[in-house]
């Protein structure tokens, strides 16, 4: 331990105001799991018709499309099948609690346990996300520390324009560009673009696999970062500039640090915290970014099966694919938050409103 | 002069509002293009059989799509959608965000608490699985697509607005009208409300570039504004299927790009404070 590390240990701080203020923050997630699930629930039931009606032939072509593709007979067979004929709160608990015990009921496409479709589908998707953050704070840390080392420089209002630019860059542009230029349409024919794996990759050793499979995620990952890069940097290097404005970084600077030691123990170790919480920001964003990107360039993960479920009008897939992503996305929250309170006892969850 | 000073400064008030009205009458050209499309270019739904996928110039200075189609009129057309879309669902957003920041924040106890957490449910969802979820439900058409940007863009709203009303709530001028006799619903809607609109307008900036966006993903995914409607988002979509055609990949996304440059740009000037040294 050197002297003005700030460097006080975390277990002795944590009181039972610690402990409190954690349970209290995950008093608030059941009431929120409810909320996710009376939405989803009531988004697919509440409106005109019902699943029965829709996924054959839709309630906007009216009465006669859907007759002339289903008997009436077969429709209430249907619905007895699913349950659709019983009140709506039997509907809703007898839903929440197969939910709750991960039966998410059979594709309305192919017969198969959603389950399973979404347990092929979701690592790929995670893997996808969290390579894309990585991606971003491993470029963004950088720049953005660097940039409010040098703030007012060029090369910080350089940077700055670039991150402007960047932030107006969507996803699905950032692909298509990609598509024209980096993967063989009218320029360069660099990187793949369709899939995770080269044809005929099976029998190729591990590391061919491996790299294969790298070279195959280069530009999804790269797409879908461009946005996260942009807030990552702007957020480090707002909180570093702000760092290095208190009275500490002038003491350690007047007690003789070096630059490079100001900058990173006393600037940087302070920007984590703004950090911490911007990862639970990302992840929505991230995720509604993966849609995008894996149905440009054919990636079979979560993002692709809630689309194309979605085209299919597949409504026992769209309610897991869905609701799952929200659970992912409250968890992910309130684990930020949490980590956020472990490292600084300042934080109270005022903003949540809680009594 | 003062504004000259201040360029020769660099980074000074005057900078930073040349910023702000290069971004607004960028905006404003768009908007302007957008309203005369059919005048100033042609027929965005003319297929021409014997032109399909031309490059860009001569007849067609942007080229034209699958159909024969020339880009530069659907982008004009397509820019009425984008503004639209945006502007529309914004303002549904703030309306509902308000309302609901506003009572949360100024009832407290449990409306807040329950209010809160609607919230916070509906921040949970990835904006992009909600829509999807949502169009399938409703069917894709212009409206749907601004009732559901509408209802995703709410929740930052209202936790801002909740914020500014918990913050004003106890202020002299609040304290004032309630001695005078003004009750909860007269404070929230004169006095508080007003007061908090300040960073509701920054958020709001962004708040419509984010509209944007998700409008061209939905066109783009084909679940939005349905064809034959120009939209950005569908004519971008195009480079999928046809990756050599490089002006389909071009020049949708840089019309996208430039109108949410500006808006960034708008936000981060209404919402900085102006610049002194």
């Amino acid at each position: 331990m050197t002297p003005g590390g700030g460097d006080g240990g975390l277990g002795d701080r944590h009181g039972g105001g610690t402990r409190n203020a954690i349970v209290r923050r995950l008093v608030a997630l059941p009431p929120t799991f409810i909320g996710i699930t009376l939405l989803t629930f009531a988004g697919l039931h509440l409106v005109p018709g019902d699943p029965i009606d829709a996924a054959s032939g839709g309630v906007a072509a009216g009465e006669g499309a859907a007759a002339r593709t289903l008997s009436p007979e077969s429709r209430a067979e249907l619905r007895r099948a699913y349950g659709l004929n019983r009140p709506l709160a039997t509907q809703y608990a007898d839903w929440v609690s197969r939910l709750v015990r991960l039966d998410l009921g059979r594709s309305f496409h192919d017969g198969r346990p959603v389950k399973n479709k979404i347990a092929e589908r979701l690592p790929t998707t995670l893997t996808l996300t969290f390579l894309a953050a990585l991606l971003a704070y491993l470029v963004a840390v950088p720049l953005g520390t660097a940039a409010a080392a040098r703030a007012g420089s060029r090369f910080d209002r350089g940077l700055g324009a670039s991150l402007w630019l960047a932030a107006a860059t969507p996803p699905y542009w950032a692909a298509s560009l990609a598509i024209v230029f980096l993967g063989g349409g009218a320029y360069l024919d660099w990187f793949p673009v369709l899939g995770l794996a080269s044809d005929g990759s099976e029998s190729w050793p591990l590391a061919a696999r491996l790299a294969d499979r790298a070279w195959h995620l280069v530009l999804p990952v790269g797409c879908l970062s461009i946005g996260a890069v942009a807030s990552v940097s702007r957020v480090c290097r707002a909180a570093v500039v702000d760092a290095l404005a208190q009275d500490y970084v002038r003491t350690a600077r007047a007690k003789g640090a070096g630059a490079a030691r100001v900058l990173v123990r006393h600037g940087l170790r302070t920007a984590l915290l703004p950090l911490v919480t911007l990862a639970s920001a990302l992840l929505p964003s991230l995720l509604g970014g993966s849609i995008v990107v894996e149905t440009i360039f054919g990636i079979p993960g979560m993002g692709l099966l809630g689309y194309e479920a979605m085209v299919a009008r597949d409504y026992p897939v769209i309610l897991a694919v869905t609701s799952l992503a929200a659970m992912v996305t409250m968890l992910g929250m309130a684990a930020a938050d949490v980590v956020y309170r472990l490292v600084d006892p300042r934080v109270t969850f005022e903003g949540t409103g809680l009594p | 002069m003062r504004w000259r000073d201040g360029i020769l400064r660099g980074r000074s008030r005057s900078r930073s509002r040349l910023r702000l009205w290069l971004a607004a009458s960028v905006l404003a050209l768009l908007s302007v293009g957008a309203l005369a499309a059919g005048l100033i270019t042609g027929d965005p739904l003319e297929n021409r059989l014997g032109a399909r996928l031309a490059p860009p110039g001569g007849e067609h200075l942007l080229g034209t799509d699958n159909n024969g189609r020339d880009v530069l009129a659907r982008l004009a057309h397509g820019a009425r959608v984008s503004l639209g879309v945006g502007a529309a669902s914004m303002g549904l957003a703030l309306a509902i965000g308000v309302l609901i920041g506003g009572v949360a924040g100024m009832a407290g106890g449990w409306t807040d608490f329950v209010l809160t957490r609607a919230v916070e449910v509906v921040l949970c969802f990835p904006a992009l699985f909600l829509a999807l979820g949502a169009m399938a439900v409703l069917g894709p058409s212009t409206a749907n697509v601004i009732a559901v940007l509408g209802v995703m863009g709410f929740p930052p709203v209202a936790r801002l607005v909740r914020a500014e009303v918990l913050r004003l709530r106890h202020a002299d001028f609040a304290a004032a009208a309630r001695a005078s006799g003004a009750g909860f619903a007269r404070i929230l809607v004169r006095h508080l409300i007003p007061n908090a609109m300040g960073p509701v307008w920054v958020l709001a900036a962004f708040g419509v570039a984010g509209a944007i966006v998700s409008e061209s993903a939905l066109s783009f995914l084909g679940v939005g504004v349905q064809e034959p409607t120009a939209t950005w988002g569908q004519s971008l979509s195009l480079v999928r299927s046809y990756p050599h055609a490089w002006w389909l990949g071009v020049f949708p996304g840089f019309a996208l790009f430039v109108t949410l440059a500006a808006l960034n740009v708008i936000a981060e000037e209404l919402g900085s404070p102006p610049r002194r040294r």
